[in-house]
């Protein structure tokens, strides 16, 4: 019945066309040089006075129907010079069309239009970051790196110092979608949470969905961050790399066959136990700590309706102490896209997706040698079709079918160790969702972005499950047989999004949606663990429920060179999870005993102004917000602090090119601490001085901030060669700020009876230099 | 316990690779209230048993935690009363034939400023221990650093048991602090495992001299024993690296707003000379 009802809502909505002979422009809006296609870039033109246009979608792609008649077609693309077309529109039309950055294109500039999508877009709580934009950046020890960069942005919040995981209004690091080209990353970070996993050569577009999440997406909370990867060069053959102070890395690519389809492959290492081989300390020498990425795309146009994409991610940490200890883990992620035009108005995308997780943790050797193994495989097929039926309505409607295979852990003695083996049981999950939305705009001011996602999730055999009593106790064991469906939720997800423009500067937008997580991560510590689980809802554990308003103010300055916008926003999450005292959360068969439930709630304003265009870019960001949870079982069930909570929360970033051969950049941040337990009191007990607490997180460390620099210097010889070089300096942490990782409360080793408070802080002022080249 | 602290280990090293560093800071803490912490240790040994009853301090207080002297306290279970008389303050002794029994629930009562505390616990059964043995270490430069504890036992059959193991020195606990005691869950270990020539403990040829007696005392401890001292391991020993778990209370068996741990536990124990 509900497909019946859907179907006609589309028909209903196909019948709305201009009342006269109309036809539809579309193509793709690409990258003059690479023949890349742009994401989001916009298409606009004037009807009887009016202003219409579409934005490109995340293959590049845009159709807009209009009228008969003449037409100055403009495209424009942030970077990039607006272009127009002079079309004369009797028919359908295909027009690609590729546009130049200022830098290589000599010839006149045409004046553009306003470029204020911003104001008139229903867009919120997005932010959208280009590579470029980030590349400039001054990085921790060189490494350019995406997650630090979107934990500048107003709304998302760290905890730690260097960490890659990111907290979007008062969500956790769990409630975070992160796509990679459509495909699920669960564990996006190198080196324990230092560095994250994405190799900055190969990533095209990053954008961070806080609120206002279109329908499509789906499965976390808080959270979408749609990481695209580069498609690789239609023209020519070309190169990238750099040396820098811990990793190397190389992109090579080119067109398989020209303006058809190409290639890009891409590698970083990094090499630490390099160095360790020069350690004075001869137990070092043999270690091993290294991490790689591995990453290839590959597109081919099978003709102007059809092309195929292929994605793939690879990459591994690995860690070892000469024969005594080994430790490893790594993500792989695939997607294959099936791009089919049905017509000018109608534009499918299908995704089969394979992601997975694993570790290996062993002892080789002795009478407790062991390995330990663990891992996590997700399948999904989804199909995501666009119809531009109209300048004035867009529709998008699709579906997911996903599988997720865990296997918690399992660990077995080896050789001749007396250690037996333990496992804990496998679980399945399969996990389904609909959504239909459709793009409304009403008259000159009014446009809507509204629609519904329908989610199902449930749990299947072969695994062995447990419920828990009222104390959290063991209460009965169930075995499940193969196949079996033991478990099932579903729920609706209505999204909003609204905008009211008041004048070209300025507009006023609001959004609600509703969000459903069916997994989540077992992981209670600041640093990213790598061996932090995910576990999936079941009988036991029920899905996570989060409803978020947010209405923002949004106003463009000095003729859209300055784009500011204030946004506040209230989330309510239901079924929120947290994990008792001294949980066990590795290798735990019962590890649903260990969660408590209750509620977690956030609210905020975000204060944002950037500038895009220029010599001088950048932007300022400031959050004022609170983040509270109550949980049953959990600080005497009184309402504690999240431990990412932040007060205040402040970033300022910019970068200014002189002339061609210069870049100077600079971060500033500035936090309220994270929020801490501290001890009221101490015990002895066997001779230990043990801290006695009140109120989680109820106290606050110093407060953070930061200043870092770089310097980036482009030979000016260069302009005329293939090969181009760059030099980057940067410095992490100037003014050499001891920024509390943690406080720890602690006896004195020879006299317990002495305490002392001890903050560890694990970045001074670190500088690196890194060499870029691109041929 | 064993893969656990593997992973811990594995961890310290792992974050010991960045640069992260250590310095003491100031801190301004609020203070709570006063409050009783109990420590005994009741075993099926026949001997002497200590109860130590001392008060909470301010965090920063510098100085040894307050002894609550003037307690009336006994331990009851089994039919039988074990009285215990404060012997200097706060260090309340038993008569030397006080033991428990296996297979018997023991309530310990303290009536002290007014207040009664009680805490339970209970005896359980605790596998043989059949041969130990001193396993020679040696360094790098081949010189003799210390000796392996070996030892030879079986697991009690099903989950869901706890032991610990601790050293005497000529009848004297050669370490009486929490954090150098082995514990050990057969949650982890494996159900009815057979240890042969096991190593359990190391002893560093600084603590012992040749000739002298070491006593290896094997205890099966109950579930909420095991997780109060996990829950001190971790508030104290085990705090310090980026991996740290939000602080937490340790969990007590003491009712009445007291702190601390009322052990029973059952006993079987070996001697080997040191050569």
């Amino acid at each position: 019945m509900r497909y019946l009802n859907l179907l006609a809502f589309i028909f209903f909505l196909s019948t709305i066309t201009y009342g006269q002979d109309s036809y539809t422009i579309s193509g793709y809006v690409k990258d003059e040089e690479s023949g890349e296609e742009l994401i989001g870039a916009t298409i606009r033109t004037q009807v009887e006075g009016e202003t219409v246009g579409s934005v490109t979608n995340s293959y590049g792609f845009y159709s807009l129907t209009l009228p008969k008649g003449k037409y100055t077609i403009q495209y424009s693309y942030v970077g990039f010079l607006d272009t127009s077309k002079v079309v004369t529109l009797e028919q359908n039309q295909q027009i690609d069309m590729e546009l130049s950055t200022s830098r290589n294109l000599q010839t006149i500039v045409v004046k553009g239009e306003k470029s204020n999508a911003n104001i008139t877009n229903t867009d919120m709580s997005i932010n959208k970051l280009n590579i470029s934009q980030i590349k400039k950046m001054p990085a921790l020890m060189g490494e350019v790196d995406i997650i630090k960069a979107i934990q500048l942005l107003p709304g998302v919040a760290t905890v730690g110092e260097g960490g890659s995981g990111f907290y979007v209004r008062g969500g956790a690091v769990d409630q975070n979608l992160i796509l990679l080209d459509d495909a699920n990353v669960y564990n996006a970070s190198h080196l324990l949470g230092f560095f994250s996993v994405f190799n900055p050569d190969i990533v095209k577009e990053v954008r961070l969905y806080k609120g206002g999440i279109p329908a499509e997406f789906g499965g976390r909370l808080s959270s979408v961050l749609d990481i695209r990867m580069r498609d690789g060069n239609m023209k020519k053959f070309e190169m990238a790399g750099g040396l820098g102070t811990i990793s190397s890395r190389i992109a090579i690519g080119g067109p398989i066959v020209k303006n058809k389809g190409a290639v890009v492959v891409s590698g970083r290492r990094t090499y630490a136990d390099v160095f360790l081989k020069l350690a004075p300390n001869e137990d070092l020498r043999n270690n091993k700590l290294y991490f790689y990425d591995l990453n290839l795309k590959a597109n081919y146009k099978l003709n102007d309706k059809n092309r195929v994409f292929l994605s793939g991610y690879l990459g591994r940490d690995v860690f070892g102490v000469e024969d005594l200890f080994r430790i490893d883990w790594g993500n792989t992620a695939l997607a294959a896209r099936w791009n089919h035009v049905f017509s000018d108005k109608l534009f499918l995308n299908t995704t089969a997706t394979f992601s997975n997780y694993d570790y290996f943790l062993g002892e080789p050797e002795g009478l407790d040698a062991y390995e330990w193994t663990s891992n996590l495989k997700d399948y999904y097929l989804k199909t995501d079709f666009s119809y531009y039926l109209h300048p004035d309505h867009t529709l998008k409607f699709g579906g997911l079918a996903s599988f997720h295979q865990i296997d918690p852990g399992q660990a077995k003695g080896v050789g001749e160790s007396i250690l037996d083996e333990f496992v804990v049981p496998k679980t399945n999950a399969l996990e389904y969702a609909a959504y239909l939305s459709h793009k409304i705009k009403i008259g000159k001011r009014f446009s809507a972005l509204y629609g519904l996602r329908f989610s199902v999730f449930q749990n299947i055999g072969a695994t062995t499950y447990y419920t828990f009593d009222d104390d959290y106790a063991l209460q009965d064991t169930f075995e499940v047989a193969s196949g079996e469906i033991y478990n099932t939720y579903a729920g609706l997800e209505p999204r909003i999004a609204l905008t009211y423009i008041l004048n070209e500067n300025a507009s006023i937008k609001g959004s609600y949606n509703r969000t459903r997580q069916y997994v989540q991560l077992a992981s209670n510590s600041t640093a990213s663990s790598p061996l932090d689980i995910w576990f999936p809802s079941s009988p036991n554990v029920k899905p996570q429920i989060a409803d978020q308003v947010a209405v923002g103010y949004f106003q463009n300055f000095a003729n859209d060179t300055y784009n500011a916008s204030v946004e506040v926003y209230y989330k309510n999450m239901q079924n929120a999870i947290d994990f008792k005292d001294h949980a066990t959360l590795v290798l735990n068969p019962y590890l649903e005993g260990e969660l408590r439930y209750g509620r977690a709630f956030a609210y905020g304003s975000e204060f944002l102004v950037k500038k895009e265009k220029g010599h001088f870019t950048g932007w300022a960001s400031y959050t004022l917000s609170r983040s509270q949870r109550k949980i049953d079982g959990i600080n005497n069930n009184e309402l504690y602090f999240s431990k990412y909570d932040k007060t205040h929360d402040f970033s300022l970033v910019l970068a200014y090119d002189l002339k061609n051969s210069w870049t100077f950049s600079t971060n500033f941040v500035y936090s309220t601490g994270a929020a801490v337990t501290m001890p009221i009191g101490k015990m002895e007990y066997m001779g230990m001085t043990v801290p006695i607490y009140s109120e989680r997180n109820g106290k606050r460390m110093p407060d953070y901030h930061r200043l870092d620099l770089a310097v980036t210097y482009r030979p000016l010889k260069n302009e005329k060669k293939r090969w181009k070089s760059e030099w980057v300096l940067s410095v992490y942490n100037v003014y050499n700020r001891a920024n509390p990782y943690s406080i720890t409360f602690k006896a004195d080793q020879d006299d317990p009876t002495t305490t002392k408070a001890e903050m560890l802080y694990l970045f001074g002022i670190v500088p690196a230099i890194t060499y870029n080249f691109n041929f | 316990m064993k893969f656990w602290k593997a992973f811990v280990f594995g961890a310290i090293i792992l974050s010991g690779l960045f640069l992260g560093c250590t310095k003491e800071i100031d801190i301004e803490l609020e203070e709570g209230d006063r409050r009783l912490v109990i420590e005994s240790w009741f075993t099926t040994e026949e001997k002497v048993h200590e109860i130590r009853l001392t008060e909470t301090a301010n965090y920063f207080s510098n100085e040894p935690t307050p002894k609550a002297s003037g307690a009336t306290v006994q331990i009851s279970g089994g039919g039988e009363v074990f009285p215990f008389s404060e012997v200097s303050p706060g260090i309340y002794h038993s008569a030397p034939s006080a033991k428990a029994s296996l297979g018997t629930q023991y309530t310990l009562s303290v009536v002290f400023e007014g207040e009664l505390y009680e805490a339970q616990d209970y005896c359980d059964s605790v596998p043989s221990l059949n041969q130990v043995e001193l396993y020679p270490s040696y360094d790098a430069e081949n010189n003799l650093s210390g000796y392996d504890f070996l030892i030879w036992t079986k697991e009690l059959s099903g989950y869901g048991h706890y032991y610990c193991w601790r050293i005497k020195r000529n009848g004297e606990y050669l370490t009486d602090t929490l954090s150098e005691i082995t514990i050990e869950s057969d949650e982890y270990l494996g159900d009815g495992l057979e240890f042969n020539a096991f190593p359990i403990d190391y002893i560093s040829i600084n603590e012992v001299n040749s000739g002298d007696t070491l006593t290896l005392e094997q205890h099966n401890i109950s579930k909420q024993t095991y997780d109060a001292f996990i829950g001190i391991l971790s508030e104290t020993e085990w705090k310090g690296g980026i991996f740290d778990t939000p602080p937490a209370n340790i969990p007590s068996n003491v009712n009445n707003n007291g702190l601390g741990v009322f052990v029973v536990s059952a006993m079987v124990k070996k001697s080997v000379i040191v050569p």
